[in-house]
C-alpha cells in the first residue's frame, strides 16, 4: 500500500527538477488535498495502488511501483497537476465553458506536461552520459535535438523518418486486424509527441514514459514495437536478444495491452479492443522469422496469471515464469496468416514455416470435434485457412491449402465452400 | 538487435526520504542507548566472571600441587622414619643376628607393604644382613650412590628405577646415629605407592599429576598417561620455594620442589579443558546479547515508527492549521477590505427597498398615464442596477473566501499593486490617508504564487493603515534588483520601538488591542515558502517600512 512518505518522496523528486510544480504539490499535500486514499477494494487482489488528488482517486501501477519506486507516483502527480492548472486557467478565463472540451483540454495538458517533464529528465540524463564520456557527443546531440523537437510536435501519430530514423518513410512493418476486423499495424514505436501522449494516457504496465524515453536515449528504441489501430496505440512490446555462447534467442521482455486495465486512461468512451496481445505476438513471430533467423528460439517471461493465454497460443512453459514458443497454435495462427497475407515479400523460410503451421490446421479441420476445446480449435483453424485463401496471400501458401482441401473434400465439410 | 535495458530506468536521484533522517537518528539513538550500556555492563560482568573463574581455577591447581608435594614429602619422611626407628630399637648385634632383619621387615610389612626388602650394611659397604623375597644386591655396595649419599647426608632417596622384574621402585638409605663404626640401613620402596599419592584433586579428566627428578625424568604418574622414566619435553626450572604456575604448550602446570629429595611435583591441566566453562559462559552471554539486541532493535523500530507516525500526524495537523490560519487571515483581510462594500450593499438594498415602496405606491394608484409607466420602468431599472452591483460585490467576496490553488504563475507586481490600492481606496479615503505609488517602470514579471503575494501586501497595507490611524501617507514602492523584486510598504505612523523591531515577526506580537498579532508572522512564513524574504526598517516617530523581496524566478 502507498504511504504518504512515498508521495512526499515523489514530490521531492519533482521539486528537485521543477520547483514550481513541487511547490504546488507540496502545498496541496500540506493542505491534505493530496493524500493517501483508502485502499481500494481491488488493491489487495494484485490490482493498482491509489491515492487521492483533489478528491479524485489516482491509480498507480503496482508493477511499476515495485520496479521503479516512486516514479509512477511522480508521473501521476505531474499529469494531475497539469490538468488542475489547465482547469484553473479555463475557470478564470470565462464562465461559458464547454465541460467536455475543457475536460479533454485539461487531460491533454496534463499528459503533455508529463511528456515535457520526462523529456527534460531524459535530456539531463543524456547530458550526464556525455559528461561521463560513455556516448558520442554528436550522437547524443542528435538524440537530444530530436527530443527537443518532440516538445513542439503537434502532428498525429505516424511513422516517419522523424519519428523513426532507423525505419524511414512508410507504414508499419506488418498489418492485420484486431477485434474482429479493425485494421491495425504492427510498427516500431514512433517517437513523436502524439505517441508519447497516448502511451502516457493508456498507462501500460512497464511502458511508462521514462522507460520509453530511456530506450530512446540509449539508442535502444528499435526494440520497441506498437500495435496501432485507428491512429491509437493499443499495445506495446519490448524485445531483447539474449545470447549465450553460440545460442541466441529473441525474448519478449515486456508486453502490455490497454485491454482490461482500469487505469488505462480515464476516457470512458475509449473502446477496449480484443486480440491486441495476440496481434503483438503475431507481429513478433513474423519479425523473428523474417528478420532474425539467427535467433533460435522465441522466449517469454510472464506472470503466472497470463500463463493460460500464452499456452493457448503455442508457448510451452519452462519453469514457473519462462515460456518458449514451439509451433504457434490457437488464435495466433489466423493472426499470423492474416498478417503474412498482407506482407508482399515473405522470405521462403517464413512461407515454409507458415505452410507447416497450416498443415496442422487443415488436419484439425479434417477431424471431428468432440469437445468445446476441439470446437474452438476448429474455429481458429477455419479462420487461418480462410486467411490463407484471401486475395494477396502468398501464392505458395494459397496453392498448398487449395490442394489439401481439394484432396480432402470428403473429410473437410467446409472444403467446397472454401474452394468455391 | 542489441540487449536493450540492463536496468529499467528509475528515480535514483533527487529523492529525499520523508522524516527518514529523523527516523535514522532516533533508531540509532535508541539502539545505541540500549545496546552500548548492555554491551559495557554485560561485557564487564563477563570479564569479571571469567577472571574470577580463571583465578579460582588456577588457585585450585596451585592447591593441588601444594597438597601433592606435601603428601609425597610426608610419605617419604615417614618411610625414612620407619628405618630410623628400626635402627633405634636394635643394636648392631641384634640387627645382624639371624632372623632379626626378617623380623624387622615383617614388622614393617605388618603396617603396609611399602618396602620389598631391607638390608644392613657396614661402614665399608659390606652387607651385614638382608631380608626380602628377591636376590640380595651385591655384598659390597661401598661405591654405590645410595651408600655414599647415606653416609654423607645421613639419608638418601634414590630415583625410581626398575629391576629385572620391570617393577618401579626406589631405594631409601639411612645412616642411623649412635652406631660406631657407622652402618647404613637400606630398604627398597615400592614406587607404586608414590603413584597413589600423586592423584590430583582436580577432576581427573583435564588434570594429570606426576613427579620428576632433577634431570626431568618421570618418577611417578598415576593414570599411565605418561610413561615413567621418560624425560620431560620442557626445561626444568631451577629449585624454588613454594608453588609456581607456568603455561606451556596449551597446558597449565603448577609445580613444587620436594623437601626430602630433589624431585619436582607437577600438576598439569589442559588449558582448553580447564577454561571450557569460560567459553560456555561467553557463548551464553553472546547468545543472550544477540537475543536482547534483536529485541532492542525490534522495539526501537516499532517505537520509532510509532513516534514518526505521530509526528507525521502532528505535522499534518500543523500544516492544516497553518493553512487554515492563512485562509482565516485572508478572509479577515477580505472582510476588512470589503467592509466598505458591505456598506455599499446595504445602501443598494435600501435603494431597492425605496424603489419597491415607490412601485407599490404607484401600483395602488389608478392606472393610466404614460408618466406612471415611465416611473415604474425607472424604478425597476434602479432595482436591477442595485442588484447587479451587489451581486458583483458578493461574487468577489465569495471568490476570495474560496480556497486558493497554490499555483506559481507569471505575476506583474505593479498591476497587482494597482488593483490592491483600488480595494484600499475607500478605507484610506475615510481615514484621510493618501496612498502614494512609486513603481519602477518597466518592471519585469516574476514567477510566484499570486494569492500569497496579495496576502502579504494586504497584510502590510492594513498594518500601515492601522499604524497611521488617521491623516497620513502610505508609500508603495517597487524596485527590481538582480534576481529579486522588492515591494516596500512604508507608512508615516509612529514607527516601531527599537526593542520591538526584532519581535514583530514573532507570533503573537501586537501593540493593538483586539488583534491576534499573527499577520506579520504569516507574512514571514509565506515569504519563506515562495523563496523570498521580508524585513523592516523603522525609526520611532518616523514611520516604518516593510520590504518584501520576491525572487524573479521561483525557487524554494
Amino acid at each position: 500500500m502507498l504511504k504518504k512518505e512515498h508521495i512526499k518522496q515523489a514530490i521531492e523528486a519533482i521539486a528537485a527538477r521543477n520547483p514550481e510544480i513541487g511547490y504546488t504539490l507540496d502545498e496541496m499535500l500540506g493542505m491534505d488535498r493530496i493524500r493517501v486514499g483508502p485502499a481500494g477494494p481491488d488493491e489487495d487482489k494484485g490490482e493498482d495502488f491509489q491515492f487521492v488528488f483533489n478528491d479524485r482517486p489516482v491509480r498507480v501501477k503496482k508493477v511499476l511501483f515495485f520496479n521503479q519506486g516512486t516514479v509512477p507516483i511522480e508521473e501521476r502527480l505531474v499529469i494531475h497537476y497539469g490538468e488542475m492548472i489547465t482547469q484553473h486557467r479555463l475557470a478564470q478565463q470565462g464562465k461559458d465553458i464547454n465541460f467536455r472540451q475543457a475536460a479533454e483540454a485539461s487531460r491533454e495538458a496534463g499528459l503533455r506536461l508529463l511528456v515535457d517533464y520526462e523529456i527534460d529528465i531524459a535530456l539531463k540524463r543524456l547530458e550526464e552520459t556525455v559528461a561521463a564520456g560513455t556516448v558520442d557527443p554528436r550522437w547524443a546531440a542528435d538524440r537530444g535535438g530530436r527530443l527537443e523537437a518532440i516538445k513542439n510536435d503537434r502532428r498525429p501519430l505516424a511513422l516517419t523518418p522523424a519519428t523513426r530514423p532507423d525505419i524511414g518513410q512508410g507504414q508499419g512493418l506488418y498489418a492485420g486486424t484486431v477485434d474482429d476486423g479493425i485494421q491495425a499495424e504492427f510498427m516500431p514505436f514512433p517517437f513523436c509527441m502524439d505517441a508519447l501522449l497516448q502511451a502516457a494516457d493508456i498507462n501500460l504496465e512497464f511502458f511508462n514514459i521514462r522507460f520509453l524515453l530511456a530506450c530512446w536515449t540509449k539508442g535502444l528504441e528499435k526494440n520497441l514495437f506498437a500495435c496501432v489501430a485507428a491512429g491509437r496505440i493499443e499495445g506495446l512490446v519490448h524485445l531483447v536478444s539474449t545470447k549465450s555462447y553460440f545460442y541466441r534467442a529473441l525474448e519478449i521482455h515486456f508486453i502490455a495491452t490497454s485491454r482490461g486495465r482500469p487505469a488505462a486512461g480515464d476516457d470512458p468512451g475509449r473502446k477496449e479492443l480484443k486480440g491486441v496481445g495476440t496481434f503483438l505476438v503475431a507481429g513478433v513471430w513474423l519479425l523473428w522469422q523474417e528478420r532474425l533467423p539467427d535467433h533460435k528460439d522465441l522466449l517469454l517471461d510472464s506472470e503466472v496469471g497470463a500463463r493460460h493465454f500464452y499456452e493457448s497460443i503455442g508457448f510451452q512453459a519452462r519453469g514457473f515464469y519462462a515460456f518458449i514458443m514451439k509451433t504457434p497454435r490457437g488464435r495466433l495462427v489466423p493472426a499470423i496468416v492474416a498478417m503474412a497475407g498482407r506482407c508482399p515479400d515473405l522470405q521462403r523460410w517464413t512461407v515454409k514455416a507458415i505452410i507447416k503451421m497450416l498443415h496442422k490446421q487443415l488436419r484439425i479441420l479434417g477431424k471431428a470435434s468432440r469437445s468445446q476445446k476441439d470446437i474452438q480449435a476448429r474455429q481458429h483453424a477455419l479462420e487461418a485457412v480462410k486467411a490463407a485463401l484471401r486475395a494477396g496471400s502468398d501464392k505458395a501458401i494459397t496453392r498448398t491449402v487449395k490442394e489439401y482441401l481439394a484432396r480432402c473434400r470428403g473429410k473437410v465439410p467446409e472444403a467446397e465452400t472454401l474452394l468455391g | 538487435m542489441e540487449t536493450i535495458i540492463a536496468n529499467p530506468p528509475g528515480n535514483g536521484d533527487g529523492d529525499f526520504p520523508y522524516f527518514r533522517r529523523l527516523w535514522n537518528t532516533i533508531v540509532s539513538a535508541l539502539i545505541g542507548a540500549a545496546l552500548i550500556p548492555l554491551l559495557l555492563i554485560g561485557g564487564g560482568m563477563l570479564y569479571f566472571a571469567a577472571s574470577t573463574f580463571r583465578e579460582s581455577a588456577l588457585q585450585s591447581i596451585e592447591l593441588d600441587a601444594h597438597r601433592q608435594r606435601d603428601a609425597v614429602d610426608r610419605f617419604l619422611a615417614e618411610r625414612i622414619g620407619d628405618l630410623k626407628q628400626i635402627a633405634a630399637a636394635m643394636d648392631l648385634q641384634t640387627l645382624t643376628r639371624p632372623g632379626a632383619i626378617e623380623s624387622a621387615l615383617g614388622s614393617l610389612h605388618a603396617r603396609a607393604l611399602f618396602f620389598t626388602d631391607l638390608g644392613v650394611y657396614g661402614h665399608q659397604g659390606r652387607r651385614l644382613a638382608h631380608a626380602g623375597p628377591y636376590f640380595p644386591s651385591p655384598e659390597d655396595e661401598a661405591g654405590t650412590e645410595w651408600f655414599q649419599g647415606a653416609l654423607s647426608n645421613g639419608v638418601h632417596v634414590s630415583d625410581v628405577f626398575s629391576d629385572y622384574r620391570n617393577a618401579p621402585h626406589c631405594i631409601i638409605a639411612v645412616r642411623p646415629s649412635g652406631f660406631e663404626p657407622a652402618l647404613v640401613l637400606r630398604a627398597t620402596l615400592n614406587a607404586a605407592f608414590l603413584e597413589n599419592l600423586v592423584e590430583p584433586m582436580t577432576p581427573k579428566g583435564p588434570a594429570i599429576s606426576f613427579l620428576v627428578n632433577g634431570e626431568g625424568v618421570f618418577q611417578a604418574s598415576p593414570d599411565g598417561s605418561i610413561k615413567w622414566m621418560r624425560s620431560l619435553d620442557f626445561p626444568l626450572p631451577a629449585r624454588f620455594e613454594g608453588v609456581r604456575v607456568l603455561e606451556h604448550d596449551g597446558h597449565i602446570q603448577a609445580m613444587a620442589w620436594l623437601e626430602t629429595t630433589a624431585w619436582l611435583s607437577v600438576v598439569q591441566v589442559e588449558r582448553k579443558a580447564i577454561f571450557e566453562p569460560i567459553g560456555r559462559m561467553r557463548f551464553t552471554a553472546i547468545s543472550v546479547f544477540i537475543l536482547v539486541a534483536i529485541l532492542i532493535v525490534f522495539t526501537a523500530l516499532l517505537t520509532t515508527n510509532h513516534l514518526v507516525n505521530r509526528l507525521e500526524t502532528k505535522r499534518k495537523r500543523i500544516q492544516l492549521m497553518d493553512h487554515h490560519l492563512r485562509q482565516a487571515n485572508r478572509m479577515n483581510l477580505s472582510l476588512m477590505l470589503y467592509k466598505g462594500f458591505f456598506e455599499e450593499i446595504n445602501e443598494a438594498l435600501a435603494n431597492i427597498g425605496s424603489a419597491a415602496e415607490w412601485i407599490g405606491e404607484r401600483a395602488r394608484r389608478p392606472r393610466g398615464a404614460e408618466e406612471d409607466r415611465r416611473d415604474l420602468d425607472e424604478s425597476l431599472e434602479q432595482i436591477k442596477h442595485e442588484i447587479h452591483r451587489s451581486r458583483d460585490t458578493l461574487d468577489h467576496l465569495v471568490r476570495l473566501s474560496q480556497p486558493v490553488v497554490p499555483v506559481i504563475t507569471e505575476v506583474h507586481v505593479n498591476n497587482v499593486l494597482d488593483a490592491l490600492t483600488v480595494r484600499f481606496h475607500r478605507e484610506a479615503y475615510f481615514r484621510s490617508i493618501r496612498i502614494r505609488k512609486d513603481f519602477q517602470e518597466p518592471m519585469p514579471a516574476i514567477r510566484t504564487d499570486l494569492s500569497q503575494l496579495e496576502q502579504v501586501i494586504q497584510n502590510l497595507m492594513f498594518n500601515a493603515l492601522d499604524a497611521i490611524g488617521k491623516d497620513g501617507e502610505i508609500r508603495l514602492e517597487t524596485q527590481a534588483e538582480g534576481d529579486f523584486l522588492h515591494v516596500t510598504v512604508a507608512d508615516d505612523g509612529p514607527g516601531i520601538a527599537p526593542e520591538a523591531i526584532e519581535k514583530v515577526f514573532d507570533p503573537p506580537y501586537t501593540t493593538r488591542p483586539g488583534h491576534l498579532g499573527l499577520g506579520l508572522a504569516i507574512c514571514r512564513e509565506i515569504m519563506k515558502k515562495v523563496g523570498g524574504d521580508i524585513r523592516v526598517a523603522s525609526h520611532p516617530g518616523q514611520g516604518a517600512a516593510f520590504t518584501a523581496s520576491f525572487p524573479v524566478r521561483f525557487k524554494t
